[in-house]
């Protein structure tokens, strides 16, 4: 190459690299909104370091000390709400270590039916808190729960987390996670140790929060928050600012229908709009479509097809319900063709027995452990049956048809009687082509049509739900004991909005609980029956049950696992007094408070007037004439719903 | 369609095993090969997808993610893991001349 060529390649080669290194030098747009995380976090790490100081220096036989603990704690925890809109949604089981509600947790979502329940242990500031309450506490394990805190907290600066910052899909997720632990968990004591901070800390999230907003408004400009989302916030906080600092005088119910539910909704339609994708398992049972948290369609954890699953066609569906309703009533699925599902779980009485405490076992003559549960609502439930034992509403289906204590039914033979009757016989062999998977007619097919009858039983709304979705009136005595329902009771701590069952948001997992029911009304001993431990053996679920859920309450008597209450004045008297360990029954893993909720009277009559406002305006169907005849004689002697 | 089925396994699950393979078979022909296999002169090809493919999308599916196409399609669980099955135990196709080394 000549000289002069030399000199302009070089020219040109530098005007390039120029050029180049001069588009790169332009500001990354997100730049702002993850300097806001990383700094906070930042915030949040020193705040732990002065508590973990303060607390090797300090001497916990003081009271001076524990109270300069408290305060650092609580110090502490005021940070952590400027993050928690992250921290919950990115990585709930490190969340757990930095502020876990339970030393000991089971994790009760599987996602696959082969897998055990997983032991999460909790750490962190909240444990840390009520551990110094304990007599004997020891400057190691509280120096623990610390560290592992710490410890905890790095994982939020890994990349694998931090680079969802980096586009806009993950802060529509973050932020419906946030609104709907404000409509659960953040107002009621659920993960704050001390009742009095809990209003001051939502006041302090609130506007954190706030920040986080503006911030990602500026980085992301193409997807930004609407100004329509950022008005109602502000009027949110405002609204919160202005609410008495006691909990139990805040009042949950506005709280939530004129200000968590309508950002939900606005958050939602965000959600659609600029087509958010979860990467996450927390969304899984989700749907983007729901425009309200009362919506029944807001989460779905249960398959109701089963088999049918891919059946699009609605006039064969139709057909697989009405088949299904017949099957329900129809005892030939039993061994004795004496015991239908109907027997149990009686259509008009909401699908439960008010009559007894627990129904007849097989043999008609002893009685089986456990209450019946409603099916009304059952679809929200991610575990079936009070010990969690089944997956699937198909499977909780065979398992009772085939028990020897329940239905006494064999599959096989269970089979061979349905195909006997014409009209069964006809109607599934139209619909195995629409399973044409299957070699032949098999026991899902059956269950999977009885399960799609009964799912429609759980579509209604009550008039709290009318209140919250369509301005419907509700009673002052009902608000009033909702907004007890959400502090003083502390029933919300069990019984989450918006199925009042054991299922928090984000609506991924089923709980147990164990309050120290006794064997009978008398108190004198606690139920031998050992609950959830049978399914999964351990320290934290010997004698736990599933929470049930609240709707339709008035009229799903008897309660408790062994239905021993029958009106709620005693469910409320039960719970006043601290469960089983309140009432001195001796129990070491309650993981009900033992301590008296001191209610009044006129709190009594309010919860239950708040309970009564769930029961759904249920549409119940008319029972069978008859049901389809058998070429085998003898079983057309057969009675509809069954004998007992 | 032939399938691969480890000597060691057990021989009183090996029934069940080859049942739900059927029926996996079933499932993938009807909901999958339209794009995922092609049919011709009775020559059944389903392509080799790896492990690591097949866990990815199992994953996508349990998380119902909506640009799976099982979930679109309203699967059931009990479906998907019998299609699942069918891909791992299903014998890698080395015939035919869009033959792909292993």
């Amino acid at each position: 190459m000549s000289r002069a060529r030399f000199v302009l390649f070089c020219l040109a080669t530098a005007l390039f690299i120029g050029v180049v290194s001069a588009s790169f030098s332009v500001k990354n747009d997100n730049q702002a909104y993850q300097e806001t995380y990383t700094n906070s976090v930042s915030n949040f790490e020193a705040r732990q370091a002065v508590l973990l100081d303060k607390i090797e220096k300090a001497d916990i036989s003081s009271e001076k000390d524990i109270a300069g603990i408290k305060n650092e704690i609580e110090l502490a925890r005021l940070q952590l709400k400027n993050i928690d809109f992250w921290l919950r949604y990115f990585e709930p089981i490190a969340y757990k270590k930095i502020n876990g509600p339970l030393p000991v947790e089971w994790e009760n979502e599987v996602f696959e039916k082969f897998e055990k329940p997983y032991k999460r242990e909790g750490a962190g500031i909240t444990l840390a808190e009520l551990y110094l309450n304990k007599k004997g506490a020891t400057k190691d394990s509280l120096i623990q729960l610390i560290l592992l805190s710490i410890d905890a907290i790095k994982i939020f600066r890994q990349d694998s987390i931090t680079h969802q910052l980096e586009t806009s899909d993950h802060f529509f997720l973050c932020n419906r996670l946030y609104l709907l632990n404000l409509a659960s968990i953040y107002t009621t004591g659920f993960e704050c140790p001390n009742n009095g901070n809990i209003i001051p800390e939502l006041r302090s999230m609130a506007a954190g929060v706030l920040r986080i907003y503006i911030s990602y408004n500026e980085s992301f400009k193409a997807v930004p928050l609407t100004s329509e989302y950022l008005a109602l916030y502000n009027k949110t906080i405002d609204f919160i600012n202005s609410q008495p600092t006691d909990f139990a005088r805040f009042d949950h119910f506005s709280f939530i229908k004129n200000y968590v539910n309508p950002l939900f909704a606005l958050n939602q339609k965000m959600i659609q709009e600029y087509e958010v994708v979860s990467g996450s398992f927390s969304d899984y049972t989700l749907n983007n479509s729901c425009n309200s948290i009362f919506d029944k369609s807001l989460y779905m954890p249960q398959n109701t097809k089963g088999i049918y699953s891919l059946v699009d066609d609605t006039d064969i569906l139709d057909e697989i319900r009405t088949v299904g309703k017949l099957l329900f009533y129809d005892p030939i699925l039993s061994g004795n063709n004496s015991r239908s599902c109907a027997s149990c779980h009686k259509p008009k009485e909401y699908f439960t027995d008010t009559s007894v405490s627990t129904a007849f076992n097989f043999d008609h003559q002893n009685r089986l452990p456990r209450n019946t549960p409603t099916l009304i609502d059952v679809v929200y439930n991610h575990l079936i049956m009070l010990d969690g034992k089944h997956i699937s509403l198909q499977n909780q289906g065979k398992g009772v048809m085939t028990n020897k204590d329940e239905m006494n039914g064999n599959e096989k033979e269970i089979i061979e009687k349905v195909l006997s009757c014409k009209t069964y016989k006809n109607a599934f062999k139209k619909f195995i082509k629409y399973t044409p998977e299957e070699k032949g007619i098999n026991i899902d097919h059956i269950v999977s049509a009885i399960t799609y009858y009964y799912k429609d039983f759980s579509n209604y709304y009550s008039p709290f739900d009318d209140a919250m979705n369509h301005d419907q009136p509700l009673s002052k005595e009902a608000t009033n004991g909702f907004n007890l329902f959400m502090s003083k009771a502390q029933c919300a701590t069990c019984h989450y909005v918006p199925q009042f069952n054991g299922v928090p948001p984000p609506y991924i997992s089923s709980e147990f609980e164990v309050l120290g029911v006794p064997e009978d009304t008398s108190y004198s001993k606690l139920s031998g029956d050992k609950g959830r431990y049978e399914v999964n053996p351990a320290f934290e679920t010997m004698g736990s049950f599933r929470t049930g859920s609240i709707r339709n309450a008035q009229f799903t008597k008897p309660y408790m696992h062994n239905g021993i209450f029958y009106n709620l004045d005693d469910v409320i008297d039960f719970y006043d007094a601290g469960g089983g360990a309140g009432r001195k029954l001796k129990i070491a893993n309650q993981t009900l408070s033992a301590d008296s909720l001191k209610l009044t009277t006129v709190e009594k009559k309010e919860l239950i007037a708040f309970i009564h406002s769930l029961n759904e305006n249920v549409i119940f169907e008319v029972t069978p004439d008859e049901l389809p005849s058998s070429s085998n004689k003898a079983l057309n002697a057969r009675k509809v719903g069954g004998e007992y | 369609m032939a399938y691969r089925i480890p000597p060691n396994y057990p021989e009183d699950k090996r029934e069940q095993l080859v049942a739900t393979l059927d029926k996996g078979q079933e499932l993938y022909k009807i909901n999958c090969s339209e794009c995922h296999g092609i049919f011709t002169q009775a020559k059944d090809h389903v392509p080799d997808f790896t492990i690591t493919q097949i866990d990815n999308y199992n994953l996508m599916f349990m998380r119902r993610d909506p640009r799976n196409h099982a979930v679109s399609k309203k699967m059931s669980p009990d479906q998907m893991n019998a299609v699942v099955t069918f891909l791992k135990y299903k014998k890698t196709d080395t015939t035919g001349s869009k033959k792909k080394k292993a």
